[in-house]
């Protein structure tokens, strides 16, 4: 079995590491036994129908309008929405899959496909974010590096990705992401597939593949949970 | 106070924090003088840079090669002239300046991209040298184009400016310019500009870029330098580069900083270009090592790059190099907090040319490199301290396992820039002797 893993925009939707999703993704379906085939797709070209998982990144706010335009102008997502195909969107990516964002100071409409809106914050939001996952994934906390001016408003009943217990995430509602029909939205990065194997778990067991992550991507899962726990204990407790 | 009196108030006790720093070990003194003097004279710089200079100066700035390229400049202009090393803020500048004695034939200061608007209105320098823009430090600078833009505001107190033709984020700023040189190298990094910074139109690329949207293309280059070293003027030639350190990328650092010195003292460029080089890399930069404490007595070349396209010009060298790999990642503030960039560098390329997949990951984030070197299809080996890595590749090295041979009596190391400036610092406890005819550090 073929796993094909494609990666939308990374050279405008790749400011922030997130192809790496792509390289992860690819080698756990490797470790599973099966072959892994990554797409990338630049502007200038179609995105393909067939693909089993999709990812978009983050990126700079003049490179988000360029991609959200050629999203739009004939976007196949709609359709790989509509069978079910799993999407995972960070950032950028995340906030163009909404109704509509702020791009050099412009308010675009976005694809549509999330119950969201993105809006400029009052000031940048910049760090490492600790956050408990709302989702049943192998893992009780997540981490990852956020990066963002905008800030994302959840339509009433939007089922947030996870809580935020240190940093932002969407910025007001002390949330991070979203969940919606078979889209994942987040705003980390780090990448956040490369911070959290139980999340890759989940996007791949939607494409039916079951893999165990290997020891040192465990590692970096634990690692960097260690650090963000130790530092939120030492600003609450000197 | 009167403003005069003010400046020399500033730099004497500069002076004296200079002196006193000499005594305190390990503390190199390059910011605390400045740093004094900005909080007495907040216009110190101006108005010492007024009094203490017979030319103006020359300022570098860009993401990766200021350091060097401002090493470059130094040796043309002559080991009098002021210069700061590694210390790109406002305040290691005023340290140069407070140390200055107003008979310096020129000055060169490299400046860190944030700070050039602020730095370049109290200077006016000649000249600007502008290197590249690519991803940094996002997490402080945030985003590389606004930080372009930015850049471009200093515009009006400076002459000239020495730009590379080849970055789109810089040809689409420099309009504001009076006078503009293109100069242009071997090779460049584009994954930052995909997309036009002026239209945010797609970009292509054969030999040189242009928008498909708003026309904005590259210009044609003034001076250019290929592989070989050769330099050509507008098709003229003008001789051959040899700036003494490897790379494409030294060749174009080694050229900007001919023409810069050209263009600010009206030295001919061809012969500049005979002269232009450097001994060896500054402070460690491109260093080789014997390191004499271990049994093996290997030598160790040291590497240092801070972000994806440092790291993609400088693995390119090591790739096909012999010796053991030792790769070194720190994430503290002067290095960005967020090693996410680590998965935009090509390791599947390096993997592709090393003759054995084994590679040491160390440092404080060596977790993070690990994995993103485990999905390149390294057999990766994590020690997070680097003296202990070393021990280890010094053990390892010379050696042949399952994952092929190792051959040469060589350690190579990259590392990003507070992991390598660690390591360097540590190198003393190995026995670290420099090679031949390379720079002591200080």
């Amino acid at each position: 079995m073929s796993v094909k893993i494609v990666s939308i925009f990374p050279e405008v939707l790749g400011t922030y590491g997130d192809h790496g999703n792509a390289r992860i993704l690819a080698h756990l379906v490797r470790r599973s036994g099966e072959m892994p085939e990554v797409v990338t797709v630049s502007v200038n070209e179609a995105v393909p129908l067939d693909g089993d998982v999709y990812l978009l990144g983050g990126g700079e706010d003049g490179p988000q309008a360029l991609a959200a335009r050629r999203l739009r102008e004939g976007s196949p997502l709609h359709q790989v929405v509509e069978r079910g195909g799993a999407i995972l969107a960070v950032c950028a990516g995340y906030q163009l899959l909404g109704r509509s964002f702020v791009a050099e100071g412009k308010t675009l409409p976005g694809l549509g496909l999330l119950p969201i809106e993105s809006v400029p914050a009052p000031k940048r939001m910049v760090g490492e974010v600790l956050s408990e996952p709302l989702i049943g994934i192998s893992q009780a906390l997540m981490t990852g590096f956020e990066n963002h001016g905008g800030m994302t408003i959840l339509d009433d009943g939007a089922q947030p990705l996870a809580r935020v217990r240190h940093g932002n995430g969407n910025g007001d509602d002390g949330y991070d992401g979203v969940i919606h029909a078979s889209i994942i939205g987040t705003y980390l990065h780090g990448p956040v597939l490369a911070r959290n194997p139980g999340l890759a778990q989940l996007l791949l067991a939607r494409v039916g593949i079951t893999v165990e992550p290997s020891a040192p991507h465990w590692k970096l899962h634990h690692e960097r949970c260690q650090d963000q726990i130790a530092s939120l204990w030492t600003s609450r407790h000197r | 106070m009167n403003p005069s009196l003010r400046t020399d108030l500033a730099r004497r006790a500069a002076l004296v924090s200079a002196l006193a720093a000499r005594f305190v070990p390990g503390f190199q003194g390059q910011t605390l003088p400045g740093r004094i003097a900005l909080a007495i004279d907040p216009d110190f710089l101006s108005h010492r840079h007024a009094k203490g200079l017979a030319t103006r100066s020359i300022v570098v700035t860009g993401t990766n090669g200021k350091t060097t390229t401002t090493a470059f400049v130094r040796a043309l202009l002559g080991p009098t002239a002021l210069a700061n090393r590694g210390s790109n803020l406002p305040w290691g500048v005023a340290t140069v300046l407070a140390k200055g004695d107003g008979h310096a034939p020129g000055a060169v200061f490299e400046v860190d991209e944030a700070y050039v608007p602020s730095v370049a209105t109290s200077l006016a320098p000649a000249v600007l040298v502008w290197l590249n823009m690519s991803r940094d430090q996002l997490d402080r600078n945030l985003e590389v184009r606004r930080l372009a833009a930015r850049i471009a505001e200093s515009a009006a107190v400076i002459e000239t400016v020495v730009a590379n033709a080849s970055d789109p984020l810089i040809v689409a700023n420099a309009n504001h310019f009076r006078r503009s040189i293109w100069v242009k190298g071997p090779e460049g990094w584009h994954q930052d500009a995909q997309s036009c910074p002026r239209c945010t139109g797609e970009l292509t690329y054969e030999s040189q870029w242009r928008c498909e949207g708003c026309g904005l293309s590259e210009p044609q280059a003034d001076y250019e330098v290929d592989e070989q070293g050769r330099v050509r003027a507008r098709g003229i030639s003008l001789g051959v580069l040899d700036p003494g350190l490897p790379g494409g990328f030294n060749l174009l650092n080694a050229l900007m900083a001919a023409v810069a010195v050209g263009e600010a003292t009206g030295r001919p460029i061809g012969e500049l270009i005979g002269r232009v080089s450097v001994s060896t890399g500054v402070d460690g930069r491109f260093g080789t090592w014997w390191l004499t404490k271990l049994a093996t007595t290997p030598s160790l070349v040291t590497y240092l790059a801070k972000n994806p396209a440092g790291w993609h010009a400088n693995l390119s060298l090591i790739g096909a190099l012999e010796g053991e790999l030792m790769l070194g990642l720190n994430a503290r503030v002067a290095d960005g907090r967020d090693t996410s960039w680590i998965w935009d560098v090509d390791f599947e390329a390096l993997y592709g040319s090393r003759s054995s997949a084994r590679v040491i990951a160390t440092g404080e984030r060596a977790t993070d490199l690990a994995l993103r070197l485990e999905v390149a299809g390294f057999d990766v080996t994590v020690v997070s301290s680097q003296v202990e890595a070393l021990r280890l590749a010094a053990h390892r090295q010379g050696s042949v396992d399952l994952t092929g041979s190792v051959g040469g009596n060589r350690i190579l190391y990259l590392g990003n820039y507070t992991a390598f400036r660690a390591l360097v610092s540590e190198l003393e406890t190995l026995g670290a002797i420099p090679e031949v005819g390379a720079e002591v550090v200080s």
